[in-house]
């Protein structure tokens, strides 16, 4: 890039020769190089200043102690040897894979049977069906999702609670036991990303040619052979797209288990960005909490790497088209 | 210079324009500083108004010094001056913080010394609370409420049991009330299991001069069998159904108070000023104030539960003015008798106690003279090593074992060698 610079010394040898020569035309090279790296400059010193910085910072910092006021003292690995005996570290590390397994499988399925239901030609207003699916997913980073569901779940004056009541069933603890309040927070979050995930499916589906539920029909398969056997396979480099996102979002969920359990009860909603943010700004453990970072973020990139590993097999149909 | 030439010129120097761009914006962060003597104080309801009930006389005394009060909840105020510790500014000139978590502001090195200042007042206020103000020798913070504990109860709902308040002598007294209670399905007092915020179990451990550490600092939650004997009683008092389990200030804890579904608060006195104000101020006069039981015949009566003071911001321009400030609000008497009178919030100034109003009755506790009962528990709250500079992630350890506890999944002795192993291997200490 620095080739494109006239005002930079700092060109490699490679490149040099452009400066000799004519002023004119490397001018103008200037000008057809210089505005692209114009308009693209916002998105780089944006993403130097709040993600390559602090990224580069926050490695820094994980080997020293620092409590956000005053020096920050080397300490080699010792936040990294720490991080090993804690269990809270381990235990909100648990609790993503619990629920992930809550409420992933049955999100990912739901998601897949709307779309396809939507994308058939039996149902009407698919305009309306998709919008109305979607539309928790603009509302659900807001904190007043997170309330709603609390006040709707809570134990003893919630709606939830209320209409079971009505129908004899006895109040649930959804927020006041360990496994009820997993199923809780996983209720609000498989009812946020359910409209996004189906999205995803809808546009995998549509990218699937007709032609090829037609010819199985032809010989003689029913709908549920169809989405199966043709529609499933197909669509499984969507899956596995859309499963990983769900892995890398149940593992840094923050705002739902902060606002629903606050992390509780006994820390069974616990997440790993809960606990670093809890380290930095309540614990003042900085140094602590970037370590925590770096080793959540190497949890995350093994698993959606194993996952692709073991989900994603060649596909054999388009395979044989290219 | 046609446009054409100057866009060319421009795009030749992008680089020049993007560094220009960035030092603007980095430009923007560096703080604004103060232009005329206005100080900004941060405190929370029922602070704020108890501060600004005593402006009037603090005005017309200091005409050149305006007050900007921003109302911000304490967590909030935590959450700031710490990003504020961070940033190196964005701080107010005064904030009101809770001794639970003034030791973690001063280790920060944000707080003013006043040391100085503040020598004069030191024979004047509750020795307890100098303690929490000071490092090494230093002060960093003005006293201000004190938390006398006491128990409140509500007098229609212990006549409907036929007890009597003054029988409640010890916690077993009240194991035994709460038994009458049940038959009526009135809880005696309220403590979620799955919630729980291990408040009212720091408050039984401070009665007997206990806390999660000793002196030195080293952590006694599993080695002391007074602690293990507290826990257990909280244990004995959920097995037999007499706690409600509700969270504490929530909708339904409010709704609780509100409806008589609840006989007792064991709480502090700054309690009154929530019961008066918002909380339950229907249920004026059917209230009362006994002291706190004790844990044997003629143990303590009474403990602490937070309190707050002022403190000044080292980075303050407003130095002088803000000390002027702290000084009118806290350190005279009849400052302190007012704001109590109007807020609850109970004076650490021992002057303040002498002023006609503590032998008023008051007709929320139905023409009790309460206040006279709290200096007397005042004056008796017992040394004790709850709050420190790593209070808020000992709390927070601690409920999550207590809970634990309160669910049945682990046993008593289980809670806290496992909330003391983790406070050890977190905060450092022995």
């Amino acid at each position: 890039m620095a080739v494109l610079d006239q005002s930079s010394d700092s060109m490699s040898p490679a490149v040099r020769p452009t400066r000799t020569a004519g002023r004119l035309s490397l001018r103008r090279r200037a000008t057809r190089a210089g505005w692209p790296l114009l308009f693209v400059a916002p998105f780089f010193v944006l993403f130097a200043l709040f993600s390559l910085y602090p990224l580069g910072f926050s490695l820094w910092l994980s080997f020293r102690d620092w409590s956000l006021n005053g020096p920050a003292r080397w300490i080699g690995l010792a936040n990294y040897r720490a991080l090993f005996h804690d269990s809270l570290f381990w235990q909100s590390m648990l609790n993503c894979a619990l629920l992930f397994l809550v409420y992933v499988p049955l999100m990912t399925l739901l998601a897949l049977v709307l779309a396809v239901l939507l994308n058939s030609r039996y149902v009407r207003l698919q305009g309306l069906w998709r919008t109305l699916l979607f539309l928790p997913y603009i509302m659900s980073g807001t904190v007043a999702a997170a309330f709603t569901f609390q006040l709707m779940l809570d134990r003893n004056a919630g709606y939830a609670n209320k209409f079971l009541g009505f129908l004899g069933v006895s109040p649930v603890p959804w927020l006041d036991s360990t496994w009820w309040a997993r199923i809780s927070l996983g209720l609000l979050v498989m009812w946020a990303w359910l409209g996004y995930n189906m999205l995803i499916m809808l546009a995998g589906l549509q990218a699937i040619p007709p032609e090829l539920a037609e010819a199985a029909r032809v010989d003689g398969a029913g709908p549920i052979r169809i989405f199966a056997r043709v529609t499933v396979p197909l669509l499984r480099p969507v899956i596995v797209f859309s499963v990983t996102l769900s892995i890398i979002g149940t593992f840094s969920l923050f705002t739902e288990p902060l606002l629903l359990t606050n992390g509780g009860p006994a820390n069974a909603t616990t997440t790993p960005v809960l606990q670093i943010w809890q380290n930095t700004f309540s614990f003042l453990r900085v140094g602590y909490s970037a370590a925590m970072s770096w080793i959540y973020f190497a949890v995350i990139v093994v698993l959606a790497l194993t996952q692709y590993v073991l989900v994603s097999r060649r596909d054999r149909y388009l395979e044989a088209r290219r | 210079m046609d446009g054409r030439h100057m866009l060319r010129r421009f795009g030749g120097r992008s680089a020049a324009a993007v560094a220009f761009v960035v030092a603007l914006v980095v430009a923007t962060g560096a703080g604004a500083a103060h232009r005329s003597t206005t100080l900004t104080i941060w405190c929370w309801t029922p602070t704020d108004d108890a501060l600004k009930s005593a402006d009037a006389g603090f005005t017309k005394a200091h005409p050149d010094i305006s007050l900007n009060y921003v109302q911000i909840k304490p967590a909030d105020v935590y959450q700031k001056l710490q990003l504020g510790a961070a940033a190196g500014s964005g701080f107010p000139d005064v904030s009101c913080l809770e001794d639970s978590h003034l030791a973690q502001f001063t280790k920060l090195g944000i707080l003013a010394d006043i040391t100085k200042q503040a020598a004069p007042y030191k024979k004047q206020i509750q020795a307890y609370k100098w303690t929490q103000e000071t490092v090494n020798g230093h002060i960093y913070a003005f006293p201000w409420d004190a938390g006398p504990m006491a128990l409140f109860y509500r007098r229609s709902v212990f006549k409907q049991a036929h007890i009597q308040p003054t029988s409640i002598h010890t916690w077993n007294d009240f194991y035994k009330a709460g038994l009458k209670l049940k038959k009526l399905g009135i809880p005696i007092w309220l403590q979620s299991k799955a919630q729980n915020d291990a408040r009212f179990f720091e408050d039984l451990l401070w009665q007997q001069g206990l806390g999660y550490v000793n002196a030195k600092g080293d952590v006694v939650l599993d080695k002391s069998p007074k602690i293990l004997s507290t826990l257990e009683f909280m244990g004995k008092m959920w097995n037999a159904g007499l706690f409600g389990d509700l969270a504490e200030w929530t909708d339904p804890w409010y709704k609780a108070i509100n409806d008589g579904k609840v006989a007792t608060l064991p709480m502090a006195a700054w309690m009154g000023t929530f019961l008066k104000s918002w909380l339950a101020p229907k249920t004026s006069g059917d209230w009362g104030v006994v002291p706190l039981p004790s844990w044997t015949p003629h143990g303590a009566q009474t403990a602490n539960d937070g309190g707050s003071s002022l403190a000044i911001m080292k980075s303050s321009s407003n130095a002088a003015a803000a000390w002027q400030y702290v000084q009118w609000h806290l350190g005279r008497a009849d400052v302190q008798a007012h704001t109590y009178q109007q807020t609850d919030l109970f004076p650490s100034l021992e002057s303040a106690w002498r002023s006609p109003y503590m032998r008023q009755p008051d007709p929320y506790y139905g023409g009790q003279k309460d206040r006279l009962l709290f200096e007397q528990l005042a004056r008796k709250i017992p040394v004790a090593h709850v709050y420190s500079s790593d209070y808020e992630q000992m709390d927070s350890l601690m409920s999550a074992e207590l809970q634990k506890y309160a669910l049945g999944k682990e046993t008593a002795q289980q809670a806290l060698k496992n909330a003391a192993n983790a406070i050890r291997s977190r905060t450092g200490r022995s």
